[in-house]
């Protein structure tokens, strides 16, 4: 069974008009990564909060402080009253099942509309290492999603750029620019994740230079061993090959080369 | 260790600097399998008393499989192998070799190469060089020796590689910095060989400029010395055999010694050939190969190197 972390609540604001922080204290359990996400939720004294939450751990004098963010537009209106009711007491929650590393000796950041929760508690331990950063918004933001994210960016004092057309070839660019020890971070839907990821990959990044938070529903695919024929993955453990029509199994072996399971021809 | 070994033939020997001879085998009969670049052999030598087990890098072009190439320098603090290569082997002399093994492949991801050698430590990337260049790859070349004269296959080098060469002679007070590490492009990997005091403190260096762990990549061709040794127990569950291991041998040792067909191959905890399994105990770690999270998560050891914290260990064997 996974830990649970326990936690005091100190002080709980809103952000930005659109967020709700609240700064806490670790008081039983321990959170291996600076920055993650719950995505379950999280319980405010007795009451449950299923909108997932993102947090930054902020190590400061003798016990270790956490930053948690809500997306209040995401909360029903009874979390909303939860969350400002939200001055003391204890949180509980289970270690984020998202991480992000801060490793590296330069950050990129990649942000798109759905993905501004979720870089905040980076953009926030980021500013705090002193490391280099570039922040670049992706096309077609929201205007609010996006005033949010440069509201929060100017007070860390980082720039924020956008990805000039949008396109694979703005991306790739600034990709390009970099030397080692330059770290990609994307907060964003799954199909510009991928995009990034792609690009990334291609230029020369590693897997362990590109991370972030997926938004959304991630469309994974199937390679068919017999006809090679990439497809969509479904829920089911069996499909009929789209190309060959040979019944497969889709197995667990997964290629990060590829982004795509292997679909074992069924034999049975 | 369970490969069949090629009967090879000296074909040639050279000497390539005042302490390094390179030779040159050719098998006795059929013909020798094609190597990737970086992979070395594991040559059987039989002395008078034992016989003795030495790897070695081919350095030979992975195009042509016709012989292999090696070579060896004559160590001051030879256990046997150099001193019998150097005094004992000649044109003529016959031997069993094992087939090849690559522990230092080139990263097929990488988009740039720095290779990074000292001393005999040139050898496996004599056989990379060959490979970029004929792919027409991007890389660079730092080597340090004692002086041009003392530097194995310079001449070679300079002829064939004199743009992505560079020499750092300690007889002229060049010294190579891992500065030369910094600032490289995105999509760079780098590759060590030679001491391991080199390679240590290169691959920290490395690690503190961002490169991250998949991008670096190294070959020691000696176990990193890693403190004192203290005896323990061993339970083989599966055979439900009991075994002690001494301070002065290692757990792979004695389970060869009693007629355990444990695999293996580096034998200094760099391949994970002789990995096992751990049921019970705590395992002094003491390899390069497993990462730090597996040696935190996954109940396992290298047999070769590592040993027990506790006073004994059970293994599933």
């Amino acid at each position: 069974m996974e830990e649970e972390i326990k936690c005091g609540i100190l002080q709980g604001e809103v952000l930005l008009k659109s967020y709700y922080v609240i700064n806490a204290e670790i008081l039983e359990g321990r959170l291996s990564s600076p920055v993650g996400m719950v995505t379950d939720g999280i319980r405010i004294n007795e009451f449950r909060i299923t909108t997932p939450v993102s947090l930054v751990k902020l190590s400061t004098g003798f016990k270790e402080q956490i930053k948690l963010y809500v997306d209040l537009q995401l909360c029903s209106d009874d979390e909303r009253r939860i969350l400002a009711n939200a001055k003391s007491g204890t949180i509980l929650m289970q270690a984020p099942d998202l991480e992000v590393s801060l490793q590296g000796n330069k950050h990129l950041l990649f942000i798109g509309d759905s993905g501004v929760l979720q870089a905040f508690p980076a953009i926030l331990a980021l500013a705090r290492s002193g490391g280099q950063v570039e922040v670049y918004s992706m096309h077609r933001m929201g205007k609010a999603a996006l005033n949010a994210l440069r509201s929060y960016v100017k007070r860390m004092d980082f720039p924020l750029r956008s990805i000039r057309g949008g396109g694979d070839r703005s991306i790739a660019h600034i990709l390009e620019a970099q030397t080692v020890g330059t770290r990609i971070m994307a907060f964003c839907d799954w199909s510009d994740y991928s995009r990034i990821k792609h690009i990334a990959r291609r230029i020369g990044y590693s897997n362990m230079e590109i991370q972030g938070i997926g938004i959304g529903e991630k469309d994974e695919r199937v390679f068919c061993a017999r006809c090679y024929q990439m497809q969509h993955k479904p829920h089911e453990s069996e499909i009929i090959c789209m190309q060959c029509g040979i019944p497969l199994v889709i197995s667990n072996h997964y290629s990060p080369r590829l982004e795509a399971y292997m679909g074992y021809v069924n034999v049975n | 260790m369970f490969d069949s070994n090629i009967k090879v033939r000296v074909a040639e020997v050279a000497e390539e600097t005042p302490l390094v001879r390179s030779f040159k085998l050719v098998p006795v009969e059929g013909e020798l399998p094609r190597f990737s670049a970086g992979a070395h052999i594991t040559t059987y030598l039989q002395t008078d008393n034992k016989l003795l087990e030495r790897h070695y890098s081919l350095t030979g072009n992975p195009k042509y499989s016709d012989s292999y190439r090696i070579a060896v320098r004559r160590s001051d603090t030879s256990r046997g192998g150099s001193a019998f290569w150097h005094s004992q082997v000649k044109v003529g002399d016959e031997m069993e070799i094992s087939q090849p093994k690559n522990h230092l492949p080139l990263s097929f991801e990488a988009k740039h190469h720095i290779l990074i050698a000292a001393g005999i430590g040139i050898t496996p990337f004599m056989a990379m060089m060959a490979d970029l260049k004929e792919a027409g790859k991007s890389f660079e070349l730092h080597y340090a020796a004692a002086s041009a004269e003392y530097c194995p296959f310079y001449s070679f080098i300079l002829s064939h590689y004199g743009k992505q060469a560079h020499f750092y002679f300690s007889s002229e007070q060049q010294r190579m910095f891992t500065l030369l590490m910094w600032n490289q492009p995105v999509g760079s990997h780098v590759y060590f060989c030679g001491p391991e005091g080199l390679i240590t403190q290169f691959k920290h260096s490395a690690q503190s400029y961002g490169y991250p762990d998949s991008s670096i990549h190294f070959e020691l061709f000696t176990p990193p010395v890693t403190g004192p040794c203290y005896p323990f127990e061993v339970m083989l569950t599966k055979s439900k055999i009991a075994l002690h291991v001494p301070e002065d041998r290692s757990l792979l040792d004695v389970l060869l010694d009693k007629g355990i067909k444990a695999p293996y191959s580096c034998k200094i905890g760099g391949c994970g050939s002789c990995e096992v399994e751990v049921e019970e105990g705590e395992v002094d770690h003491r390899d390069f190969f497993l990462s730090e999270q597996d040696k935190k998560k996954r109940n396992v050891m290298i047999a070769c190197v590592s040993r027990a914290k506790s006073k004994r260990v059970s293994i599933h064997l």
